[in-house]
């Protein structure tokens, strides 16, 4: 771990202190801080904006209500993470049971209330065609994300899109680190299948 | 090694994590092998394409929505804690209230039994003086040993007694002309035992019960009359008691005392003697008492309890009344109400007091 990780990690653990001291807003710093962190996690999950923000609203919630237990072992972002993961789990089995085992629509998931998905600005630089090249190749990928197995879907969300170590998601989903890594390999295999046949030649 | 194998180890070599060996023999057979070139290339692509996923960006009042869920959840485990403390906030008034209703009553109560107290211990410095002289009657020296060691005292007792004595004249002019000691109290030289003491203090408190007897006024004629009526004949202790009864019935509500008096005095048409014993221990002593009266043959016992005295009521003989007095001084100091000598013949109800010490 880096010195800026370390100070990271310090530095929250000064915030949760203060919340376990009771001091709500201290709260509000980490929410501030992680919020897009892990509504990301949650929408990588779901592939649906609106449960996105759900997932991550109940997931701090739970995260407020339980900040007495965090002993620092892991860093608030491991121990959130989790958290999240479990609640967009949670919520993914309610989903199926609702929905009688009918895929989530994609064309709903990728879109906000206002029907307007919220994406990062575009880098500069590209054509009308190449942006709405990449929203559809975006929406496929998340397509092909979403039709996988949750635990296909953590793994791939927390090695390929947010960079963690092995370490880390071993440390995240509990599991031992050679799990970790066959899961790896075994989602991204089903990824590229499913990539390979919605979008023809990879 | 076959496709199969070299499939398996592409996403480990992707991620660099295989050994020297295990690379070598993957990148020998890529060349050779456009299924895993291409199987390799397209887990790259997979890979990539997961990497330039772009960041969403969720939604502006995320941030906001869950301080005031956080906040919300805060207030309610605030005033479920709020909940359980809370009645202390109001139960502090509740509670200093009743303490206060309580103390009124306390109050209330010890205004009512105090003048009663005082009523019936009022005639005691004149009584006493009487029964002290009554005493050194019955018994004569024997009694007087404990007094020795006071006799120091006896200066300012003579003195209390002459007071008390004093008082007794005027008190009673009939039982004066008849008690045998009355008119000489300064002659009583040394105070006959226990009840010196006793009597010394209770001179000086003679004047703050006039005051309060006098604030009522009966009480003091009922006294005097009452003690006529103990000195002289029974006739005149009927003619007391009518008296009494007359007052009692003319009422005088401001006056509990004379009231409880009157109401019991008449019920019998006997005086009610009185002995009061001032013991260590006043439910010991209230056993011992009960026995010392079962022993005489007292009949109708009643016993209560007012406040820290001990009352006992019972039948008896007026002699017996003597012997009683004789074997209640070894509970403690006793004081006699009348005079015991002037009992007329005859059953009377005698009450007892004991009271702590």
């Amino acid at each position: 771990m880096s010195n800026k990780v370390d100070q990271a990690h310090y530095d929250d653990f000064t915030f949760i202190s203060r919340c376990q001291k009771g001091d709500a807003e201290a709260f509000g710093v980490l929410v501030e801080r992680y919020q897009k962190k892990m509504f990301n996690i949650a929408y990588r999950m779901t592939g649906d904006y609106e449960e996105a923000g759900e997932v991550v609203q109940e997931a701090f919630l739970s995260a407020f209500r339980a900040i007495k237990k965090f002993r620092g072992e892991a860093t608030f972002a491991t121990w959130m993470t989790s958290i999240v993961l479990n609640h967009a789990k949670n919520r993914l089995k309610k989903i199926k049971v609702i929905s009688h085992h009918e895929p989530i629509s994609l064309d709903e998931a990728s879109e906000a209330h206002d029907g307007t998905p919220r994406f990062d600005p575009p880098a500069s630089g590209m054509s009308a065609v190449e942006q709405l090249e990449k929203k559809d190749v975006q929406k496929t990928v998340q397509e092909a994300i979403t039709s996988l197995d949750a635990e296909f879907r953590e793994v791939l969300i927390l090695r390929d899109i947010q960079e963690l170590s092995y370490e880390e998601i071993g440390a995240i989903l509990n599991i031992p680190g050679g799990t970790v890594k066959s899961r790896i390999f075994r989602a991204r295999e089903a990824l590229r299948e499913r990539l390979k046949r919605n979008l023809g030649d990879l | 090694m076959d496709c199969q194998e070299i499939q398996k180890n592409l996403s480990s070599y992707l991620e660099g994590l295989l050994s020297s060996e295990e690379k070598k023999l993957v990148e020998g057979h890529l060349p050779s092998c456009a299924q895993c070139t291409a199987s390799l290339a397209e887990l790259k692509k997979t890979k990539d394409l997961l990497r330039n996923l772009d960041d969403v960006e969720p939604p502006p009042w995320l941030t906001a929505k869950i301080m005031a869920r956080v906040r919300e959840e805060k207030e309610q485990r605030a005033s479920f804690l709020k909940k359980l403390f809370f009645p202390f906030h109001i139960k502090v008034p509740l509670q200093a209230l009743s303490v206060i209703l309580v103390g009124v009553i306390v109050f209330q109560v010890y205004r009512l039994v105090e003048p009663e107290r005082k009523g019936t211990h009022a005639p005691s410095p004149p009584s006493l003086g009487e029964e002290k002289k009554a005493l050194k009657e019955e018994t004569p020296p024997g009694a007087a040993n404990s007094a020795e060691a006071l006799s120091s005292l006896s200066q300012q007792n003579t003195t209390a007694g002459k007071v008390a004595a004093k008082k007794d004249e005027n008190a009673q002019p009939i039982s004066g002309a008849q008690g045998r000691g009355v008119q000489k109290p300064g002659n009583v030289p040394v105070p006959a035992g226990k009840n010196a003491p006793l009597m010394a203090q209770s001179a000086p408190e003679d004047k703050s019960k006039k005051e309060v007897v006098g604030l009522a006024n009966a009480p003091r004629q009922t006294e005097a009359s009452g003690q006529r009526a103990y000195g002289g004949a029974p006739e005149g202790a009927e003619k007391a008691a009518a008296l009494l009864a007359k007052k009692g019935t003319e009422g005088e509500p401001g006056a509990p005392v004379p009231a409880e008096a009157i109401k019991e005095q008449p019920a019998h048409q006997q005086p009610m003697p009185l002995i009061i014993v001032g013991a260590h221990d006043s439910a010991t002593a209230k056993k011992i008492a009960e026995d010392i009266l079962k022993q005489l043959g007292g009949k109708e016992i009643e016993t209560t309890t007012q406040g820290t005295t001990e009352i006992m009521i019972a039948e008896l003989p007026s002699e017996k009344i003597k012997e009683l007095s004789e074997k209640l001084k070894s509970l403690g100091e006793i004081k006699v109400e009348p005079r015991l000598s002037d009992l007329p013949e005859g059953t009377f109800r005698v009450r007892i007091e004991i009271t702590p010490q």
